[in-house]
């Protein structure tokens, strides 16, 4: 609710809001007391101008709308223009000194699409800055070959920055250059709006005297506050600049890993950035999950951004519909991001083991020799770890080795065979097989002697994969074998300790007992 | 040099001669004027306007009569004088002038 007063203004009756009435009464006040040097041809254009002040509030009146607001007010004051506007020959210097550090004062950041080629922000920007648009535009283009962020940077200012419309808005584009006298100006000019605040606060001779002594404190007050205040909106702007702007390149880096586009692009100790799309349940899904990812970390960062620029160049719009919408958008995606996320993870601890047997021809052979072959000579290995997990990643063949684990069991009966275990986790139920057959893992039999690979391979790509390989040799009862020393470091833990370190048994004719355990030959 | 003053003199004297000239079709109220005036971007705030109209008529050139409206109250019709067509006449010839002389130096 809002009170209403009931002026007459050139002969019209109004109904006008009490906010919108002390700002006309005040523009009113402020003709009168400039044309007042003029005497009754003063009187004159005050009178002519309420009379077209009246014209246009009637038109501004509609059967839903009965009263005169503040914007109405503003608007009206806007299309009228003030005194300091106004073309006229009373004292030329005077007005049109005025007429600058008002303009400097509400000076806006607006394109100018009559001089720009594009969007005409390269143009605004060198109005808001007073310098040649050329080296914006050039700066615009350096900062192009920084994965294009001069291009984003352009494309968001041509969204957010109004284009300069009315004439009006075509000359506060432009404004004085920024000197040391003209911030002077402009900070006692805006001194002179709090001070005529206060003037209208009381017009008693008590509070006059007390204005005057408060004058000289205000001054000095308003002159480091105006500063100060001043200077820390620019801070925070430019702040909310710099933080958006290292997002938004965070994210355009993350999103070039994401979809592979440069796959020369090492990040990651020499790994490309993982294909994550093999971690969810369809490519389908994996789009989604991308998108709304990417959705919602760009709403923020564009917010922020947005935010900034409006912080430092003062543009004061305002679009609560599209504040709703992004808002409601922004809530929708992080509900569709999580419940994806929670899907697909239900999934993603499955793993799949898939057994493979071979049998050993034993050919009545009195010893069966075991021997390990290194696989990973020749291929130039580097090791990687992370935290605790051991990366052996070749170059060359773009692959990851990792060694085998190696037990020796009786088999319980006269055949002899290797039986090779291979293990994903990590992978959803669908893509097991797959990713169980891009596991190599090779041995082969020579007459009496087994060699066995130290190494299993992967894919570079499916390091997340934490592939195993578990080989079973099962070995007949009574059966004489062989181990090499290189052998020990495959074994299997419990193995390893009873067989290499304690009894020396590597090279040795062994059996293998109906319990387990390698025993020397009796 | 201020620049500022000498655009605001330079379209000052612009604006009082093209008043004289919309006044010369016929005679018309402010907003006729205001209108004409804004559609060719000579005006930037409707403000302007009144304070050059009342200067005319104080110097004799316009002179106004009240005119009974169909909506709202009489509105104030302004018309050129003898003395206000005198003046346009001098004016259009020196504008012609001006044009012509700024045209042949600037094409020299």
């Amino acid at each position: 609710m809002k009170k209403t007063l009931q002026i007459n203004l050139g002969g019209r009756h109004f109904h006008i809001d009490e906010d919108g009435y002390s700002k006309l009464n005040h523009y009113l006040d402020s003709l009168k007391s400039h044309f007042s040097s003029e005497g009754e041809s003063g009187k004159e254009i005050v009178e002519d101008i309420e009379q077209r002040i009246a014209e246009l509030l009637e038109n501004r009146i509609t059967p839903v709308k009965q009263a005169i607001s503040l914007e109405d007010v503003q608007e009206i004051i806007g299309i009228l223009g003030r005194v300091e506007d106004f073309v006229y020959d009373g004292q030329p210097d005077e007005a049109s000194k005025q007429n600058q550090t008002d303009r400097r004062d509400q000076r806006r950041f607006f394109r100018d699409s009559e001089r720009g080629y594009l969007g005409g922000v390269s143009a605004g920007l060198g109005e808001y800055f007073n310098i040649d648009p050329i080296w914006i535009r050039l700066a615009f283009i350096a900062l192009c070959f920084l994965k294009g962020l001069g291009l984003l940077i352009y494309v968001i200012l041509w969204i957010v920055v109004p284009k300069a419309r009315t004439t009006a808005e075509k000359l506060q584009m432009k404004g004085m250059p920024v000197t040391l006298s003209t911030i002077k100006e402009s900070v006692n000019a805006e001194y002179d709006k709090v001070k005529s605040g206060f003037n209208t606060m009381g017009t008693s001779s008590a509070a006059e005297r007390t204005r005057n002594a408060f004058e000289h404190i205000m001054r000095a007050i308003g002159l480091v506050f105006v500063a100060f205040f001043k200077f820390l909106i620019a801070f925070v702007g430019i702040l909310f600049l710099v933080i958006g702007s290292v997002f938004l390149a965070g994210l355009v880096i993350l999103m070039l890993g994401f979809s592979n586009i440069l796959t020369h692009f090492h990040i990651w100790n020499g790994f490309d950035m993982p294909d994550l799309s093999h971690l969810f349940a369809s490519s389908g899904q994996y789009y989604l999950v991308a998108i709304s990812f990417v959705i919602l970390v760009l709403i923020p960062i564009v917010a922020l951004i947005y935010g900034g620029i409006k912080i430092l160049f003062n543009i004061k719009t305002k679009h609560p519909m599209l504040r709703a919408f992004v808002l409601t958008a922004w809530i929708l995606d992080l509900i569709l991001f999580v419940s994806l996320i929670i899907i697909n993870s239900t999934n993603y601890a499955v793993g799949a083991t898939g057994i493979n047997s071979e049998t050993i021809k034993t050919n009545k052979y009195p010893r069966i020799y075991v021997d390990v072959r290194d696989n990973t000579e020749n291929k130039k290995i580097t090791r990687y770890s992370v935290f605790d997990l051991k990366f052996n990643y070749s170059e060359r063949d773009e692959s990851l080795f990792s060694k085998a684990d190696l037990r020796v069991l009786p088999s319980g009966d006269d055949k002899m065979d290797l039986t090779v275990e291979r293990e994903v986790k990590n992978v959803g139920l669908k893509n097991s097989q797959r990713y169980l057959d891009r596991i190599e893992y090779d041995w082969e039999q020579d007459d009496s002697v087994l060699y066995l690979n130290e190494y299993f391979s992967t894919d570079g790509d499916d390091f997340w994969l934490f592939a195993d390989l578990d080989l079973k040799l099962r070995v007949p009862e009574g059966q004489v074998i062989v181990l090499s020393p290189k052998v020990c470091d495959m074994l299997h833990e419990d193995q390893r300790h009873s067989f290499c370190a304690e009894d020396q048994l590597s090279g040795k004719n062994v059996i293998v007992t109906a319990d387990g355990a390698l025993m020397p030959e009796k | 040099m201020d620049l500022e003053n000498v655009k605001a003199q330079m379209r000052k004297g612009v604006l009082e001669f093209c008043i004289l000239s919309l006044l010369s079709k016929g005679d018309a109220y402010a907003t006729d004027l205001l209108n004409k005036l804004k559609e060719s971007e000579l005006i930037v705030v409707e403000g302007t306007l009144y304070p050059l109209l009342t200067r005319q008529k104080n110097a004799g050139l316009l002179s106004y009569r009240w005119e009974e409206s169909t909506q709202g109250p009489p509105r104030k019709y302004y018309a050129l004088t003898e003395k206000g067509r005198e003046v346009l006449k001098e004016l259009q010839a020196s504008w012609k002038g001006l044009i012509d002389s700024v045209a042949s130096l600037v094409n020299q």
